[in-house]
């Protein structure tokens, strides 16, 4: 079904999580008939099982719709659905970048959070009509006019024009798609000119290689056309291009203002880089698409299988998952500790997450993964300059002139009664103040620099606990500073276990250091001998502990029928030890080496 | 050569740690008897041949509840469907309640040659809180009898009772030396399901003793013994030379026993790297009814390969304390060759003073043998 370029609209979907931008979703898929009631998969457009377990969507996706308005002409629909969390900050607004609006979803009981601020920031900063609309406003606790009012305190206009929907039920629905043809710019560009078209996203198919997700802003592409992304200078030829619907519909010819697919026997992923442009290969466009960046992970972690003979099996496990995943880096390594492994990047935490758990659900791979760090800085004495991506790789203080972490501008948005909390918390975790907000006269917008290595960890689970999960938080990297950084070792029965490492601020490593060993403690079970744990600063050790050894573990009896039971635990016993990594003589479990994850702080 | 146990099934009353199956129906005795001898007749028809008996254990349960003449129908059965001219033990499990000043020696000239008495404590306390149904004064008797009529004999005693004074451990030691027992089954209490012992620990009624006083008391005991001229040589065993339980050492060294009785349990080896093992349903009368309906009264049945009985070579061969785990004999038969796979682990081991090894054999020390379960995960695949 090809419309006229007047008759398309291109829109997304801002939400914080569980506002219902999925649910919101599914009732529009539904109203359009793009699926029947059979069809209907709660959240169809999170596809990956991991989205929707844990209700969040990590990549982007996109379905077109048809939908005959009131005006009785039938226009085509394309919702963009985009990730919602800040470590996808830039994948988001390449697809915001494919639209030309946004409908704001706002729960009417909760009100607006950091992270629909944030992404609505980015939504006008891409210029796209905002249609703001209150959801779940059938629940008793709703305040539509006084969260109506915020909205537009945030994007002005009416708190009469913001729409009221339950996508729970259904009510309300049809006014948004009525709302999208009227208020949604047509798209604009011109079909004969040089083809510039936005790779918002890519997936990977075993046999067809990379499937490109597409917004064509100028030109035409027509199937078989030779085409060249431009950031990365790849050839290769438009196989077969399509509308995405449920699945992918092949068609002829791409106008400008469509969003469809594109295969081309990419094999290497890394060539379809989110946010560049592709081109004809001859007569192409002049100039790229504004705005495409090289994505850098934030976000480091040694990954290392549990047994050293996975170490090929996790490599083509990290290599299958980078192909749908390019945010995604690794390159081996190798620790005294963990033996072989590898150092993969990550956009943020939640990333990281994702990404262990697909290795154990999707490789069944046994693995250990360090403490995460961020990337350092590192002036040397004699003025050269290192990056320092591993704990253990950071130089000795004598050699360092100067160590260099990166910044985040947090913006926090909470009702009022918790700003002190709040602010306390900020100040632990080395904060710098710089303003404050009054959204309404009960929410308040707090805005602070921060060393992004704090907030990495279990910020977010901290500011939640303190303000009782009111709060919300999003965060914008700003640059890099210099910080008085120490690297805080362990020791286990003396020796340094480097992957234990890890970087921490000169005033905070004694309380660090008494923390870690204490965790450690619990974590390391009792063993044939003693374990000592240290940490050290340098030679310096700061704390210790003593995980003292096995008291007594033995069977009273063994005879006939005692055997067997006494062996299948052996074999049980077998399988949790396969848990534990062996460093030098003591076995030390998984949870360890994310000790500083679990600590108190 | 191998060994053959029967399982009594009979016990008058329920010891408060024990999982073992047992019936209080007494009167089926003579029933059980006659069962025990049919299966005795169909393991002989096919076992029979292939290797003369070495040792003969009846243990339960309480075989001391068996009549005289039922014990002879057992032991006839035995003498009449196996070779038996190479048997070189016959021990029967006995409670003191059970023993009068005749009864040793009348066990005796049945061809019984060892008594193993479930003595537990000589403290009337230790014995009312395991439900014991002797007495302090039954318990010292019985010993005094057994002693009289066997030159081999084994004395059961068990630690970690609940507020057990530590002087009362010692001596009950003592005692059982005193009255000239040449071997000692010293056991932890332990706290396994499904007891009447569990129930009262889950209830908070009974508090079981903390790990380092179970440690403090099992060097004690190795101590103790070894200075009274008692070997330890197995994890709770303990004999003057020549002492040892010769059946109980089959087990430890995977060596042939088949088994009779209800929940008894079988082991046969087909080759060096292939075995069987094989439990008897654990029901009285499920036990009978399948005997006499012809069948085999099997329930359980467990083919073993080279890497189940390597991870087994490996516990049981650890609880030898003089033996140790033979090495080679790991190596040769199921390819697992200790020294190279966990060399470092077992440098470990020694180094921290667990276990020494020597002559291709591990052998724990005692403060390896009271964490020999850890040791042993830590050898094994």
């Amino acid at each position: 079904m090809s419309v006229p370029q007047e008759r398309l609209r291109n829109f997304c979907i801002i939400a914080h999580i569980d506002h219902g931008k999925s649910t919101l979703a599914d009732r529009l898929l539904e109203a359009t008939g793009t699926l029947s009631q059979r069809e209907m998969q709660n959240q169809v457009l999170d596809s990956m099982d991991l989205e929707r377990e844990r209700g969040i969507t990590i990549k982007s996706h996109a379905i077109r719709m048809g939908y005959t308005a009131q005006d009785g002409q039938t226009y085509a629909l394309n919702l963009i659905d985009t990730p919602g969390h800040v470590d996808f900050t830039y994948e988001v607004s390449r697809a915001l970048n494919a639209c030309e609006g946004a409908i704001l979803v706002v729960d009417a009981a909760q009100g607006i959070e950091a992270q629909t601020i944030s992404n609505l920031y980015l939504a006008m900063a891409a210029d796209l009509e905002i249609i703001p609309v209150l959801n779940k406003v059938d629940l008793p606790s709703a305040q539509p006019d006084l969260v109506a009012q915020s909205i537009t305190d945030l994007i002005g206009g009416d708190p009469d024009d913001v729409l009221h929907v339950s996508a729970k039920t259904g009510m309300g629905v049809d006014k948004v798609l009525e709302r999208i043809v009227e208020r949604v710019p047509a798209p604009t560009g011109d079909a004969s000119a040089p083809l510039q078209a936005l790779i918002f996203d890519s997936t990977f198919d075993t046999y067809r290689g990379s499937v490109v997700y597409i917004r064509v802003k100028e030109g035409t592409l027509a199937k078989g056309d030779a085409i060249e992304f431009m950031a990365t200078d790849a050839r290769y030829n438009a196989e077969e291009i399509g509308y995405l619907k449920l699945g992918n519909e092949p068609v002829k010819e791409l106008k400008p203002g469509e969003v469809g697919y594109l295969i081309g026997s990419v094999k290497d992923v890394q060539d379809t880089r989110v946010g560049d442009t592709v081109t004809h290969a001859k007569g192409g466009a002049p100039e790229q698409l504004p705005g495409y960046r090289d994505v850098k992970p934030m976000v480091f972690s040694g990954i290392y299988p549990t047994d050293s003979a996975d170490f090929e099996d996790l490599r083509a496990a990290l290599e299958r998952l980078q192909l749908n995943d390019a945010a995604l880096t690794y390159e081996p390594e190798t620790s005294a500790a963990l033996g072989f492994g590898f150092r993969v990047g990550f956009l943020g935490m939640l990333h990281m997450e994702v990404v262990q758990e697909r290795l154990d659900r999707e490789f069944g791979l046994d693995i250990v993964t360090t403490m995460p760090n961020v990337r350092y800085t590192v002036e040397l004495s004699g003025g050269e300059e290192i990056e320092v991506e591993n704990p253990s790789e950071m130089p000795s203080p004598g050699e360092i002139s100067e160590i260099r972490e990166p910044y985040v501008k947090a913006q926090i948005i909470t009702p009022t009664e918790y700003i002190g909390a709040l602010m306390q918390l900020c100040q632990e975790r080395r904060g710098t103040y710089i303003t404050q907000e009054y959204l309404t006269t009960d929410r308040v917008d707090l805005q602070y620099e921060l060393p992004l290595a704090e907030i990495v960890f279990d910020f977010y689970d901290k500011l939640k606990s303190v303000s009782r999960g009111y709060a919300s938080f999003d965060y914008d990297f700003i640059d890099e500073r210099a910080s008085k950084l120490v690297k805080l070792d362990v020791l286990l029965n003396g020796d340094p276990v480097d992957a234990l490492s890890t970087i921490v601020h000169r005033d905070k490593a004694y309380e660090m250091g008494r923390k870690l060993a204490s965790k450690l403690r619990e974590l390391i079970p009792r063993q044939m001998f003693d374990v000592a744990i240290q940490a050290a600063l340098g030679n310096k050790v700061i704390a210790r502990e003593t995980v003292k050894a096995l008291r007594k573990d033995v069977t009273a009896k063994c005879y006939g029928g005692d055997i067997s039971r006494k062996r299948k635990l052996l074999e049980k016993q077998k399988e949790g030890k396969k848990r534990m990594k062996q460093v030098g003589a003591v076995e030390v479990p998984q949870e360890a080496f994310l000790a500083v994850l679990s600590m108190d702080s | 050569m191998a060994g053959l146990y029967v399982h009594v099934p009979f016990c008058s009353q329920r010891c408060v740690y024990c999982d073992f199956y047992f019936t209080t129906t007494n009167h089926e005795t003579g029933a059980f008897a006659r069962a025990a001898a049919v299966e005795i007749e169909a393991y002989g028809r096919e076992y029979g041949e292939r290797e003369p008996l070495e040792t003969l254990y009846l243990g339960g349960g309480t075989p001391s509840l068996l009549p005289l003449g039922e014990l002879a129908l057992v032991l006839d059965a035995v003498h009449e469907h196996f070779d038996t001219s190479e048997l070189r033990e016959v021990t029967l499990e006995a409670n003191p309640e059970d023993l009068d000043a005749t009864t040793p020696g009348a066990l005796r000239a049945m061809g019984v040659t060892r008594l193993s008495l479930g003595v537990q404590s000589f403290f009337d306390e230790d014995l009312a809180f395991m439900n014991r149904v002797h007495d302090s004064v039954q318990a010292e008797k019985a010993v005094e009898w057994v002693a009289s009529a066997f030159d081999s004999f084994s004395v059961d005693l068990i630690f970690g009772i609940p507020d057990q004074p530590f002087e009362h451990w010692g001596a009950n030691l003592e005692k059982a030396l005193r009255l000239g027992a040449p071997h000692l089954s010293t056991y932890s209490l332990t706290v396994e399901e499904r007891t009447p012992l569990a129930k009262q620990v889950q209830l908070g009624r009974v508090v079981p003793e903390g790990d380092e006083a179970l440690r403090e008391r099992y060097l004690f005991t190795h101590e103790y013994l070894e200075s009274r001229g008692l070997a330890h040589y197995e994890v709770s065993s303990f004999a003057r030379p020549g002492h040892e339980s010769q059946h109980n050492s089959l087990y430890w060294s995977h060596g042939n026993v088949l088994a009779v009785g209800p929940s008894a349990h079988a082991f046969w080896r087909e080759t060096r790297s292939k075995a069987q093992r094989w439990a008897n349903v654990a029901h009285l009368g499920r036990w009978r009814g399948l005997l006499e309906a012809g069948h085999l009264p099997v329930d359980a049945h467990e083919h073993l390969g080279p890497d189940v009985l390597a991870d087994e070579a490996v516990l049981l061969g650890l609880r030898r304390l003089d033996l140790g785990l033979d090495l080679d004999a790991l190596a040769r038969d199921y390819g697992v060759d200790l020294l190279v796979e966990r060399r470092e682990v077992l440098s470990a081991m020694e180094n921290a003073g667990l276990l020494a090894v020597r002559d291709g054999r591990v052998r724990l020390t005692p403060e390896g043998a009271v964490v020999a379960d850890a040791v042993a995960v830590r050898l094994v695949g």
